[in-house]
């Protein structure tokens, strides 16, 4: 279990904005403390719903719960390949 | 020996918590189905077994991190009050999520009683939670509850008396894995230090190697040093921050003890909420459905209430007003109680009954949108607009909130994290028409626009929204520079609203806002009925009077005149002054002060022109045409009496009407207001909110006013214009000014 800080973003890493409406992924780390402790930690199960990109927030699912997350937020959100 | 002992309830949004509350208490707080709804704590008690227990409802919150305000406000109650047990409820369908707050409270090493709250939902979504199995692994009462049905609550309160009583703290303590020797060779710094500041010694030194503010506050930055050797170390030895490690360490915590008391399956299932999202957020349908949202509120709170203000100022005033006026004169009762009973107590608890209608109504809507988990959605849509004066969605909420009361509008935005949204979102909140404006939107509707007055409504409320939005462009422009924040924020599933919880939460609401507003709305009543019959009483006659109010007219309304208030029109100067206590005040105040200076005017009351009977039959018939029945009589235009005659007399003609109307929606907030903003984002920004929006007021009712009667003097017109325009690109340079000098 991994909190990735924030530092240089690996170039090759997903992350939670590169899901698309639909897809499925598990976390492998996350850079932005909020959203961790709000229930965005490594090893939760996220699903995306929305990912439009004129739009500023996505709508993802992370077990029952449903959040808007900025898109800047979902860039810290590493997902495992 | 138990009396006088105290829980703190805590939990996570959306997990029941409220509910929880008025279900141990009895207590009608209100719940909303977003993040935020108890933004303060609140306290009733409960009786278990003979034994009285008060009880804290707590913010909901999802960690005890100082992220927010209402993390704070929570974090630091339970640190300085101490109480003596906390129940904290979780969320079975969330377990994981909810067991960071758990993990944290057991670091604080407080008596602890864990409600394990939508068992039903759980099972619902096919998960199995093992209460006992949590219970073992926690070391401390672990309930399974329905909050919803009230299922074990029996067993919560026993419990809860047990551990309160025992102050027995939970035997689980989180260990830290690479981190956990630094925590305890710190935690042997702090004994002593701890021990002053009343806390845990291990909870210290987690929270200072967390690099938390209030953790150093407490050891007055004394072991700054130690501390940061501890996190070098600690970089060394794993790798990470300190923070990151004492998090990895207590998530690695959660997972384990999920992984042990929850079987569930591994899917994400689509439900109803995601299917209607689909709809309800996509740019085609999601803004049309914004807007007919937030045109039903409008409409259920102007046009559905109207008939029903109507009739109770038309029925109370016959009651309360006229009738006691001539009946008390016949009796032969002095003037000055005559008016101090029926224009001043009459008048006033004629006013207040007039706002129950609206203000029960955008209460109601209000709490329909929170119940159903819309109004979360709302924030989604609004986003990408308050990011153009640099707000995040989430600031949409207190705004809405606004529609019903500035004060909870404030309160509402401790949800959001940074202090330079909280303070914008503080400033423009303001704008948004509260309930308390509107019976002075209505009144002057009746008197001056009474075949648009719906329209001329709606339209106040849409420019006060638009002067938010533009007063927020101005200030992210100077005051307010920088970034918008991001955000992460919970989405509610959707549901039915409970009509009965939805109903008794707007009752509780309404009562207490109209003892708020009433008792305010009573004493200036009086009071000013009262000052006005000693004038009277003390002057030779009518004349004398007039002539004093005259002088006190001229000197109170010079500063009105170019926005179309007359000289002689000083109660609508004094009505302005009063809606500074209360805004719902201006009404009461015209109503008053109108009796007693259009007195010389009127014919005197006489006992044979009224007719008690007559005028409760006349207002009924106009409830009944309101709603669209009948003809309707027209009652009191028929009349040609009472304060809309008086209104139309003094203010003149439309213009003036609207322009006073313009300064009414965007002057100073009102005292209750102002203190939580003073209290909230500090006095200064009190201040800058008074002048700000009061000369702002001016600015618009005044250069309204000069366009729409351009034509009657247009020299004078011009002059004024250019004074509002100096005004406009002053302020702005001042601000910008200022701006570049600080940072809020």
């Amino acid at each position: 279990m991994n909190v990735s800080e924030q530092g240089a973003p690996n170039r090759h890493a997903r992350f939670l904005l590169d899901l698309k409406d639909g897809e499925m992924g598990i976390i492998r780390a996350n850079g932005d403390r909020k959203s961790t402790e709000m229930g965005l930690y490594s090893g939760a199960r996220v699903v995306m719903f929305r990912n439009r990109k004129s739009e500023r927030s996505l709508v993802i699912g992370a077990g029952d719960a449903r959040f808007l997350v900025s898109r800047s937020i979902a860039q810290k959100v590493e997902i495992e390949d | 020996m138990s009396e006088g002992l105290t829980v703190a309830l805590v939990g996570n949004p959306n997990t029941g918590k409220t509910t929880l509350f008025n279900l141990l208490t009895g207590a009608r707080e209100r719940t909303g189905n977003w993040t935020g709804v108890t933004v303060d704590s609140a306290h009733a008690q409960f009786t278990v077994k003979g034994h009285t227990l008060r009880v804290a409802d707590l913010p909901g919150i999802y960690s005890f991190s100082p992220n927010t305000e209402d993390e704070r406000v929570a974090r630091n109650y339970l640190i300085r009050n101490k109480p003596a047990a906390v129940i904290n409820i979780l969320d079975a369908s969330n377990l994981e999520r909810s067991l960071y707050l758990t993990a944290q409270l057991l670091d604080m090493r407080l008596p602890l009683v864990v409600a394990l709250n939508q068992m039903d939902t759980a099972e619902r979504h096919g998960m199995k939670v093992d209460p006992e199995h949590l219970a073992q692994h926690l070391g401390c009462p672990v309930i399974p509850m329905i909050a919803s049905r009230g299922e074990g609550l029996d067993a919560l309160k026993e419990a809860v008396l047990q551990i309160a009583e025992s102050q027995r703290l939970p035997t689980a303590r989180v260990l830290y894995g690479d981190a956990e020797s630094h925590v305890q060779r710190l935690q042997v710094c702090l004994i002593v230090a701890a021990d002053d500041a009343g806390v845990d010694s291990r909870w210290l030194a987690i929270k200072l190697l967390e690099q938390d503010p209030f953790a150093r506050e407490l050891t007055h930055g004394m072991f700054d040093e130690i501390v940061a050797e501890e996190n070098v170390r600690i970089a060394r030895h794993t790798g990470q921050t300190s923070e990151v490690a004492v998090m990895d360490a207590r998530l690695g915590f959660i997972r384990g003890l999920a992984r042990d008391v929850v079987k569930r399956r591994l899917e994400i299932r689509r439900r109803f909420s995601d299917v209607a999202d689909r709809v309800l957020l996509s740019r085609p349908a999601g803004i049309p459905a914004f807007l007919a949202v937030m045109y039903g509120v409008f409409w259920m709170t102007v046009r559905l209430t109207q008939p029903m203000v109507d009739f109770i100022d038309s029925a109370l005033g016959a009651l309360l007003v006229h009738g006691p006026r001539v009946w008390l004169t016949s009796a032969g009762v002095p003037a000055l109680a005559v008016s101090v009973l029926s224009d001043g107590l009459g008048s006033g608890l004629t006013t207040v009954a007039t706002f129950m209608p609206p203000i029960f109504m955008i209460f109601l809507c209000l709490s329909l949108l929170e119940e159903s988990g819309y109004m979360a959605r709302a924030a989604f849509i609004m986003d990408r607009f308050l990011n153009k004066i640099g707000l995040p969605g989430k600031a949409f909420i207190p705004l809405l909130v606004g529609f019903g009361c500035t004060v909870p509008a404030l309160m509402a935005t401790r949800t959001l994290e940074q202090r330079r949204d909280r303070v914008l979102t503080m400033l423009i909140a303001p704008f948004m028409s509260c309930g308390a404006r509107m019976p002075v939107y209505a009144i002057f509707a009746m008197a001056f626009f009474p075949q648009h007055g719906n329209a001329v409504i709606f339209a106040l409320y849409m420019i006060g929204a638009v002067l938010a939005i533009l007063s927020g462009l101005v200030l992210h422009k100077t005051l307010f520079k920088g970034e918008v924040s991001a955000f992460v924020m919970e989405l509610p599933p959707y549901h039915l609203p409970a009509l009965r919880g939805c109903l008794e939460h707007v009752w509780y609401n309404l009562m207490s806002f109209l003892v708020r507003a009433g008792k305010v709305i009573l004493v200036i009543a009086v009071l000013l009925s009262l000052v006005n019959g000693i004038v009277e009483t003390a002057s030779a006659g009518h004349g004398q009077a007039a002539a004093r109010r005259s002088v006190a007219g001229r000197s109170l309304t010079v500063l009105l005149r170019p926005m179309g208030v007359a000289e002689d029109n000083w109660p609508a100067a004094a009505g302005l002054m009063t809606g500074l206590m209360a805004k719902e005040a201006i009404v009461g105040t015209l109503e008053v002060l109108y009796a007693q200076t259009d007195q010389p005017g009127l014919p005197q009351p006489c006992a044979c022109a009224f007719s008690l009977a007559k005028e409760l039959r006349g207002a009924l018939q106009e409830l009944v045409a309101g709603y669209g029945f009948g003809t309707g009589a027209k009652h009191r235009e028929a009349g040609g009496k009472g304060l809309l005659d008086a209104m139309r007399r003094n203010f003149g003609g439309q213009a003036e009407a609207f322009a006073y109307l313009l300064f009414v929606l965007i002057y100073s907030p009102c005292l209750a207001a102002l203190i939580v903003l003073g209290r909230e984002a500090g006095w200064r920004w009190m201040g800058f909110s008074i002048v700000y929006q009061t000369l702002l007021a001016w600015m618009v009712a005044t250069a309204y006013y000069q366009v729409a009667t351009f034509q009657t003097a247009p020299a004078q017109s011009i002059g004024w214009l250019s004074v509002v325009a100096a005004m406009a690109g002053g302020g702005y340079g001042l601000l910008h000014m200022a701006g570049k000098r600080q940072t809020p």
